[in-house]
């Protein structure tokens, strides 16, 4: 999938670009707003990541061209602002997702790979999980007939490791996605721990959870082949 | 008391004075005057008399008495002249003297005078009566009373409205100054008024009203920038801290310190965020649109926070007792105060601890009371502890000082307000009080 990075920071955007490229997109860069208006108007991409801030252009301005352009990217808005003006607005103007930045990698890679099973237009959306069944669009565990009462936040752990399967997910990582308020996150307590325990005890009542391991000292992965 | 009434109250006094010194000296200048007024008329008879005596003769006066002596009254007993014989010739005086006058004691002012006559030695008096002085004196204090009273009445009502008129900038100016919670709110429009005082009170506020305006708005401005500007650099080492853990090539010593180098840049992250979402609610860029159940917004705070009691095996209860409804609001923000000042009652809890959190409906507030059983708050601490990078307690839990600073700044945007009660070693009751 192309992936067109608009971003001024250049560390930044290779950070990005090195990380996508290893998820399999295929990136390009653009530094500035008139640097991506043409790309805009050449290349299609599946995904545009739009930094509002930009030195020569208002972001804003650059998604009313890339719809003007007939793009049929899913564009995600990657904001330093963070005032829900711009968010509002920018959702009004066709973005698909927004993030604020400093954000997480793996918080970007779940938001595409949520916009790609949308755009897909995957009604049911089930995994199974070891005899369990996760369903992703109604947010529900079941074992056969038997529907798990999960919270929340204990379906948003299950989901996040779901996602980034057979990868270490940090508690920070974690904490930070199951805290929607970022201002809310302590960053010295592992209350995530908290929630996997809840998370283990109530699914292992139906069968052993062993797929979700404890990574000593970093955090969780999720087995799955 | 007011400027207005001092200065009314100050032109009475000064008048009262002014006739009450009227009222107590005037009689005794006029009773002088008076005095020397007869004297004069008396010495102007006695010329008349020995005038008339040398063309009649003494004997005229003095034969028609039977002892010797004369004396003749006017109707009123105002006037008085007697003749008598004497033993020795003096040199005129006038007394005031009281003289029996056909069985009345009459006051008068009286002029003797002695001459010889006939080898004879005579005196002449005569008299006029005071009667009048004192009949005047009297109804001179009453005149001067009426007068008093009604020049006070008289006065205080036009110094009243005089002041009334020509102290009217300074009202104005005082009216602009009440109220004000910010430079903002201020009204820069200058008072109209030819009063040089009020014009130079008038705008030496409003400019130290703008020099404050400004250096807050400065002070805004560079929070803002500066944690707008750290956002990138951090987001940077973000991303590079999470690349390099992807890699999964590192040993595990260097594996733990990025680990740990996401948490203290998640810190970071932490104040930029808290800085610059207190001066987007300072500059106002936050919306206010919501209704929000108290009530209920209490109990998703207590639903998201649980998972944080276990630790301390802190009990978390609500009482909510009436129900309200705050709007127009910011829900988000709500529920961060809220979350903030239950998270701290945590934070500085001791071990196997209470929160009670209580709601109670009064005349015109409703109130949201959070009491903690925790370490409280010394009393030299209560006044800074909503200042921005302030720590409760320095020893022993982090804080990065900007919890509270947050609460304030969400409260003053909802123009609630909040205090604090603490008992150190005893807790702490947090109260928030929204108006009806």
């Amino acid at each position: 999938m192309n992936v067109l990075i608009i971003e001024d920071e250049k560390s930044l955007s290779k950070e990005v670009q090195d990380f996508l490229k290893k998820e399999g997109y295929t990136c390009e860069i653009a530094f500035n707003g008139k640097e991506a208006s043409e790309k805009l108007f050449v290349n299609p991409y599946d995904f545009i990541l739009l930094d509002l801030g930009l030195p020569d252009y208002d972001g804003l301005q650059l998604l009313k061209e890339c719809k003007e352009a007939g793009q049929e990217a899913a564009v995600i808005i990657l904001t330093a602002r963070g005032s829900t003006d711009d968010k509002v607005k920018g959702l009004d103007l066709g973005a698909d997702d927004y993030l604020a930045k400093p954000f997480s990698l793996l918080e970007l890679s779940s938001r595409m790979q949520a916009i790609t099973r949308r755009k897909h237009g995957l009604k049911r959306n089930i995994v199974e999980l070891g005899g369990f069944q996760v369903d992703l669009t109604n947010r529900s565990v079941h074992f056969n007939t038997n529907l798990i009462n999960l919270t929340k936040k204990e379906f948003d752990i299950l989901q996040y490791l779901l996602i980034n399967k057979n990868r270490v997910i940090t508690r920070m990582q974690l904490t930070e996605h199951i805290w929607d308020n970022a201002l809310e996150v302590d960053y010295d307590s592992n209350y995530v721990d908290v929630h996997i325990k809840n998370l283990r005890k109530k699914l292992t009542q139906f069968a052993p959870v062993d797929w979700i391991e404890t990574v000593r000292g970093i955090g969780y992965r999720l087995n799955l082949s | 008391m007011k400027l207005y009434y001092k200065l009314t109250l100050i032109n009475a006094i000064s008048r009262v004075t002014i006739v009450a010194a009227f009222l107590i000296f005037v009689p005794d200048l006029i009773y002088k005057a008076a005095i020397q007024h007869t004297d004069d008329l008396l010495a102007k008879r006695k010329v008349e008399f020995i005038h008339i005596m040398d063309k009649m003769g003494v004997n005229q006066f003095v034969q028609e008495e039977s002892d010797s002596t004369y004396a003749d009254y006017t109707i009123f007993k105002e006037k008085y002249v007697s003749i008598e014989p004497a033993k020795k010739i003096i040199n005129d005086t006038i007394v005031t003297g009281r003289r029996d006058i056909e069985g009345d004691t009459v006051e008068a002012r009286i002029l003797k005078h002695s001459f010889k006559y006939n080898n004879t030695n005579y005196l002449l008096e005569i008299g006029e009566s005071l009667q009048y002085v004192d009949d005047l004196k009297a109804v001179l204090s009453k005149v001067a009373l009426y007068i008093l009273l009604g020049v006070i009445f008289l006065t205080v009502f036009v110094d009243l409205s005089v002041m009334q008129y020509l102290l009217r900038p300074l009202q104005k100016i005082e009216a602009k100054l009440k109220g004000i919670r910010t430079p903002e709110k201020f009204d820069y429009t200058l008072v109209k008024t030819n009063t040089t005082d009020f014009r130079y009170l008038d705008r030496t506020i409003r400019n130290m009203m703008r020099k404050i305006r400004n250096t807050f708005y400065i002070e805004k401005e560079f929070i803002a920038n500066v944690s707008h500007e750290l956002l990138t650099p951090v987001s940077i080492l973000q991303t590079r801290l999470e690349n390099m853990l992807e890699a999964g090539n590192l040993d595990e010593e260097t594996e733990t310190k990025i680990i740990e180098s996401q948490k203290t840049l998640g810190r970071l992250k932490q104040i930029v965020r808290s800085l610059l979402l207190i001066s987007q609610i300072e500059n106002n860029q936050s919306s206010k649109e919501d209704r929000v159940d108290i009530a209920e917004l209490l109990k998703e705070v207590k639903s998201e926070i649980e998972v944080r009691l276990i630790e301390k095996s802190i009990t978390l209860d609500l009482e909510l007792h009436d129900d309200f409804i705050f709007t127009p609001s910011n829900r988000s923000l709500l529920y961060t105060l809220f979350f903030n000042l239950i998270n701290n009652a945590i934070k500085y809890n001791k071990q196997n601890g209470w929160i009670i959190v209580t709601t109670e409906k009064t005349k015109n507030e409703y109130l949201v009371h959070i009491r903690d059983t925790g370490k409280g708050i010394a009393p030299e601490n209560l006044k800074s502890i909503f200042q921005r990078f302030k720590k409760l307690n320095n020893s022993e839990s982090e804080s990065y000082g900007l919890g509270l600073a947050m609460v304030k700044t969400i409260a003053d945007f909802h123009d609630v307000e909040i205090t604090v009660e603490s008992k150190q070693n005893e807790g702490s009751t947090f109260t928030v009080a929204f108006k009806l």
